[in-house]
């Protein structure tokens, strides 16, 4: 969770210049700034680490908030800080080896997932014929929750990348189709009649002129995907992996090892975290035009 | 030499909701000839807009046909150019790159002879320099000249103007009609122009074609006999005046139609 506040309030100032250029400076802003939002994680920090060291939890299982610090530098460079109580785990500096096996699950599921849904949601969208034809079947799976698929999955796939890949694949088209569909709809119709009149065949207008029309809805599908993806690849990866954070978790679940556990959380809260600023810094630019309106 | 002919045309709208009818136009019966510059006034909601949107190709008749050029219109294409009220240019395209959809979608022109043309038709409607500019870093003016510019990019022969100016500011509107007029002094294309405003009618047009309203008939077609070129100046001539003035009454009594329900 530390680090997880850390890279928030890092990238904190980045933003922090447009909203005081605009305003005069006032006397509390620094006290609200730098001192205010530490109030509260400070307080929790000492609880945890306090309860944590006098052992008052899940008999004494519960570990300080220094020893997860510990373990997930551990995890990270495999400096072995462990003590006599708590010896070095077996995950001793593997954190690069599960997070890229979970960041490899994400991308290509994510990747077909979402492909997929933009060009069928483009389909339905776009035509009445491709309407009927895909809107039904995606309406009928969609309130399938994404965990109920899980038996199915493992049973389909085994153990390993597939079934997480499935899930993940499975659990970020709808955001995406459903956002897709919304996005081609709402598409100025006017835009439309004027590409025609200028001379688009239909096939260009729906590249050209309605794809790029949908694409802010698009985006916001597709920032919605990409936390949904993080959370279907580590249930995929509780049931049915033996690598990435998801299985670290679980694992030292297992091993009754909670200081790894809270240190994979981490991971995954900063994971997260940086793949939303990812996706919102790659289209960035190419959603220039609708930051002020189209007026 | 490409004319327009309406021929009795009706064109008739569902009514959302009900089963029932709305008639926007009833017998349209309009010539304009090749080259002609004929304005469509008449008041709000008369349907001189969904008359140039049928001769777009946008919507069509219930019945009776238009043709262009002698060939029926089916559907739009990039022989008629619609120069819409709002711009309608697309927001996430540069200047230079509204401009040059029309010939880079049909595939008729690419690299450097595209951009030269583009280049070319920007400075025409004085916007050399901004090709590089996003619409919504220019104003209401400037993204009409883009509107224009991407439409005379195709040379069509045939030109549809929407209310253009409708929504610009009194100054803004006369410089883009004086630029209209300079545009078609040069480079002679036949267009409707459909308009609520007197002075933009007849300092435009070659005739003015008189709207009622609902359902929306042709009343009367006035001939404009002013010289050309033609100026804002052109205002003060007392022919210009003289019409204005009956214009003003033809007008006058449709909207009165209108508000007290006489035209149903």
């Amino acid at each position: 969770m530390s680090s997880a506040t850390e890279t928030a309030a890092s990238t904190g100032p980045v933003r922090a210049p447009a909203r005081t250029a605009t305003r005069p400076a006032r006397k509390g802003n620094a006290l609200r700034r730098f001192v205010l939002p530490f109030v509260v994680p400070v307080i929790v920090l000492a609880i945890w680490e306090y309860v944590g060291r006098e052992q008052l939890l899940a008999d004494g299982l519960f570990p300080a908030a220094s020893t997860c610090v510990m373990a997930l530098l551990d995890w990270l460079f495999g400096w072995q800080v462990s003590d006599a109580f708590t010896p070095s785990a077996i995950y001793s500096g593997t954190w690069l080896v599960h997070m890229g096996a979970s960041v490899f699950r994400i991308l290509i599921g994510y990747g077909i997932g979402s492909l997929l849904a933009i060009a069928l949601g483009l389909l339905s969208g776009a035509s009445s014929i491709g309407r009927s034809l895909v809107d039904p079947t995606v309406s009928a799976i969609r309130p399938i929750s994404v965990t109920g698929w899980i038996p199915l999955a493992l049973l389909l796939f085994g153990i390993g990348d597939s079934p997480a890949i499935f899930l993940t694949a499975l659990a970020t088209f709808f955001p995406v189709y459903v956002n897709t569909v919304s996005g081609v709809r709402l598409a100025d119709a006017n835009l439309v009649r004027a590409a025609a009149m200028l001379g688009a065949s239909k096939r260009k207008i729906l590249i050209r002129v309605t794809l790029p029309a949908a694409s802010p809805s698009i985006v916001t599908g597709l920032r919605v995907a990409s936390g949904i993806a993080w959370t279907t690849v580590v249930v995929a990866e509780i049931l049915g992996a033996k690598s990435g954070l998801g299985y670290v978790l679980i694992d030292s679940y297992n091993q009754f090892r909670l200081d790894y556990v809270i240190a994979a959380m981490i991971s995954l809260g900063a994971c997260g975290y940086l793949t939303d600023r990812l996706v919102q810094w790659v289209f960035a630019d190419s959603l220039r035009w609708s930051v002020r309106g189209d007026s | 030499m490409a004319g327009i002919v309406l021929d009795g045309i009706d064109v008739e709208f569902a009514k959302p909701g009900a089963k029932t009818t709305v008639r926007v136009l009833d017998d349209i019966n309009l010539e304009v000839a090749g080259e002609e510059f004929v304005c469509l006034l008449g008041p709000s909601g008369c349907g001189k807009s969904t008359a140039l949107n049928l001769i777009a190709g946008f919507v069509p008749p219930t019945r009776g046909q238009a043709a262009v050029d002698g060939r029926p219109v089916t559907g739009p294409g990039p022989d008629r150019g619609v120069v819409f009220q709002d711009a309608n240019i697309f927001p996430w395209m540069t200047v230079a790159k509204n401009v040059a959809f029309g010939p880079s979608v049909q595939g008729r022109l690419s690299g450097r002879e595209l951009d030269e043309r583009v280049s070319h038709y920007l400075d025409r409607v004085g916007l050399a320099g901004f090709g590089d500019h996003l619409p919504h870093e220019l104003s209401g003016g400037m993204r009409q000249r883009v509107g224009l510019a991407r439409v005379l990019v195709n040379d069509p022969p045939v030109l549809l103007m929407d209310e253009p100016f409708g929504a610009l500011d009194a100054q803004t509107r006369i410089t883009m009609q004086e630029l209209l007029l300079e545009l078609w002094d040069r480079d002679r294309k036949t267009v409707l122009f459909v308009t609520h405003d007197i002075d933009e009618a007849l300092l435009l047009g070659d005739r003015v074609a008189v709207m009622s309203a609902r359902p929306g008939r042709i009343k009367t077609v006035l001939d404009v006999p002013l010289p050309r070129p033609r100026s804002y100046d052109a205002m003060a001539d007392p022919a210009f005046v003289e019409l204005k003035n009956r214009l003003f009454h033809e007008l006058r009594d449709e909207e009165r139609h209108v508000h007290t329900g006489e035209g149903e």
